[in-house]
């Protein structure tokens, strides 16, 4: 007994030796991001510490989630977990090093989306998502964010901290998961009991904010996150929905025309649209899977998906450029409405002239 | 056809420095220049280099083969300096918004000048090049940054420019079905002219006299037809290609057919392109399952999920149980279905039933 205490004890800590962390990038809640490199192999890689200490029940639940998650997934477009090891108390996860994310290319608006670019994008996801769903795993937090992207320009999906397995009857879930601009309708009427859909729903938004480079729909609370849903999509009926009207949490809304989305989406091609409207249906059970999606005609049809090599890459600010551009949204910001900015106002006033 | 004869005669009396082999010996030799800026012939180049790397004759400096490469000037210290000046411009590309004031860019600049001339005409070697190596590992980021950022900004450059050739080519293609349509409409007119001449009763001048006038008339509106469509291609072609590129490339069926060559070379070869990748599928399921799945695919258009569809025969025997299954509407409001668990239940059982033994 003793022996394999000693021999588990030995294989952490030959692991720890194997790895230095260079730098902190990032701080969640529960735990603090480090890039490092595997000193064996001189591999760069991100070190997720996970803080313990302060929890009185144990590890947190996302530290569990996504160990156990990422442990069953093995696919080019999920984050690999390279090693796990204890370190005095924090828990270490060794992931692979990816530099940017889907957000900081969409938000970076020096570069020019071309049609393939997006559906390359669109394939990773959907290729990861797939294989995490075949897998009856839900990612639960889909958002640009979470989509990161290697130098080589392949797409990961990451942050499994809210993953869970579904498909289990007896088990109930929580409605309270994802980023709220991307939550399904069943979620935000509070859902006990729910599939693969939250994730594509949050796959239509992702779609959507990848063709206009602008969150979709933007909701500043719960409520008026299904205020901005309806406006857009239209307020379902009980024959769009059927049960809509008994899950939890469900309020009746003013009642929203449906507006055809080539309206909003000038730009794209109809396999596009009949795409992203499969995606973004209310009732979960008609919203496309990630299998049948991969098998839509949009992948098929041209323009193909940019090659890898040829998807555009994010350009990080130089520190001088963000300094001159933090300055400039500081003028931006100048409130005409402050008294400096009302006395500017009224000298720029023409209309009293005839 | 000018600069090949050129070149030919300028490099008539090249003589090889280590074999002194000329041209008049051996018309295929190719002078190559080094690192070190000595010129050699690549039969020297194979005999001296084949064991790996070796000191060049004339300066001593070890050298490899791959360093050498062909002459693209005539002058040596032009060649020189254009390889050096390449070679900073991978480290030195800074760019003007990187400094503050225009100052500060231009005495970056000044620098990086006189680094390259010290390069160039060997005054302190070491020095210089140890400033530079300073240099390149202080901004290490922002060179990669910079470079990033040229990269973007060909990519984008090239997209452009291969959307104005296809304008160009769309434009010429018009106008030549045009020229064609007119060439074919005269010819037409002339028979039916000569028919009507041959068959018809009225006298010649009548006739001709009619033609003309229709000919008149058929000028004017063609001239207001062709303005129309010219103004309207204008106004969805002729923009600035910036904000529009999106619109254009998934509407138009014509530009898709120009594209057909370039896009066959897509993410994985246009025949074999499986968007669903089922090499991965066997890491997680059975031999066994694998097929199933796969021969879903003619399911494509269908609205079933793959994996829930009859082809393990969940669906058909236990979705709609009336008694302990059976879901109540808020269950099903919220997308879950029976059939998950079922479907999951006998995916658990067989997974690993195929795998090979450890």
């Amino acid at each position: 007994m003793a022996s394999i205490r000693n021999h588990a004890e030995q294989h952490n800590a030959d692991i720890y030796r194997d790895y230095k962390k260079d730098k902190k990038v990032g701080e969640g809640a529960y735990a603090v991001v480090y890039v490092g490199r595997q000193l064996s192999t001189k591999k760069v890689v991100a070190i997720k510490k996970i803080k313990i200490g302060q929890f009185k029940d144990g590890l947190d639940m996302s530290a569990i989630r996504e160990v156990k998650t990422l442990q069953e997934l093995r696919h080019p477009n999920v984050i690999e977990l390279m090693e796990v090891y204890f370190h005095k108390t924090n828990l270490n996860l060794v992931l692979e090093f990816l530099e940017s994310d889907l957000e900081m290319i969409i938000k970076d608006k020096s570069i020019v989306f071309m049609p393939g670019d997006v559906k390359h994008w669109m394939l990773m996801t959907l290729r990861g998502l797939d294989h995490c769903h075949r897998n009856w795993i839900l990612h639960r937090d889909m958002k640009p964010n979470n989509l990161l992207l290697g130098r080589d320009g392949q797409l990961k999906l990451a942050d499994f901290g809210l993953a869970r397995d579904f498909g289990d009857r007896n088990r109930q879930l929580t409605a309270q998961v994802v980023t709220r601009w991307y939550r399904a309708p069943e979620l935000l009427f509070g859902a006990r009991e729910y599939g693969y859909g939250v994730d594509i729903w949050a796959i239509g938004c992702i779609f959507a904010e990848l063709l206009l480079r602008n969150p979709y729909l933007p909701g500043n609370t719960d409520m008026d996150q299904l205020d901005t849903m309806f406006r857009a999509l239209g307020t379902p009926t009980e024959a769009d929905w059927p049960g809509m009207e008994s899950l939890p949490n469900y309020i009746k809304f003013k009642q929203y025309p449906k507006t055809p989305l080539r309206l909003l989406f000038t730009a794209a091609g109809a396999d596009t649209l009949e795409l992203l409207e499969s995606m973004l249906i209310y009732d979960p059970n008609r919203r496309i899977s990630a299998r049948e999606a991969l098998l839509h005609p949009y992948f098929f049809n041209k323009p193909r998906p940019t090659p890898l090599e040829n998807l555009p890459k994010h350009v990080r600010e130089t520190p001088e450029a963000a300094k001159l551009k933090r300055k400039a949204e500081a003028l931006d910001a100048y409130d005409l409405t402050s008294e400096d900015g009302k006395r500017l106002a009224r000298r720029l006033d023409f209309t009293g002239m005839s | 056809m000018a600069t090949a004869t050129m070149t030919a005669t300028l490099f008539d009396d090249d003589v090889c420095p280590v074999c002194q082999t000329d041209r008049y010996l051996n018309p295929q030799m190719k002078l190559k220049v080094g690192p070190c800026f000595h010129k050699m012939c690549d039969n020297c180049i194979d005999r001296l280099f084949a064991h790996g790397p070796a000191p060049c004759p004339t300066c001593r400096q070890t050298l490899r083969r791959a360093a050498f490469s062909e002459q693209t000037f005539e002058d040596l210290t032009v060649e020189k300096e254009v390889r050096i000046r390449k070679q900073m411009a991978t480290k030195f590309n800074k760019r003007r918004e990187d400094f503050k004031t225009l100052k500060d860019y231009n005495d970056y600049l000044e620098t990086v000048e006189d680094l390259t001339f010290k390069l160039v005409n060997e005054i302190d070697v070491e020095t210089t090049k140890a400033a530079i190596d300073k240099f390149a590992a202080e901004n290490r980021d922002l060179i990669r940054i910079n470079a990033d950022r040229l990269l973007n900004e060909t990519r984008l450059a090239t997209q452009l420019a291969e959307k104005q050739r296809q304008l160009k080519q769309m434009k010429r293609e018009e106008y030549l079905r045009q020229l064609q349509a007119e060439e074919e409409a005269k010819s037409e007119d002339r028979k039916n002219l000569i028919q009507e001449l041959a068959t018809s009763d009225k006298s010649a001048k009548t006739i001709l006299d009619s033609r003309k006038q229709a000919i008149s008339l058929k000028k004017t509106s063609m001239r207001k037809t062709e303005v129309k469509p010219s103004s309207s291609s204008s106004s969805s072609f002729g923009t600035p290609l910036l904000s529009d590129s999106y619109w254009r490339m998934q509407r138009d069926d014509d530009m898709d057919r120009h594209h057909d060559d370039e896009d066959e070379m897509g993410v994985e070869g246009a025949g074999a392109f499986d968007p669903v990748q089922s090499q991965y599928m066997d890491v997680d399921l059975g031999v066994g399952y694998v097929n199933s799945v796969n021969n879903n695919k003619a399911h494509a258009g269908g609205l079933v999920y793959p994996l829930l569809t009859s082809s393990i025969g969940v669906k058909d025997l236990y979705v709609e149980p009336a008694g302990i299954g059976s879901l109540n509407a808020m269950s099903k409001a919220g997308g879950y279905r029976l059939a998950f668990g079922y479907e999951r239940a006998i995916q658990d059982a067989h997974t690993a039933l195929f795998e090979a033994a450890l």
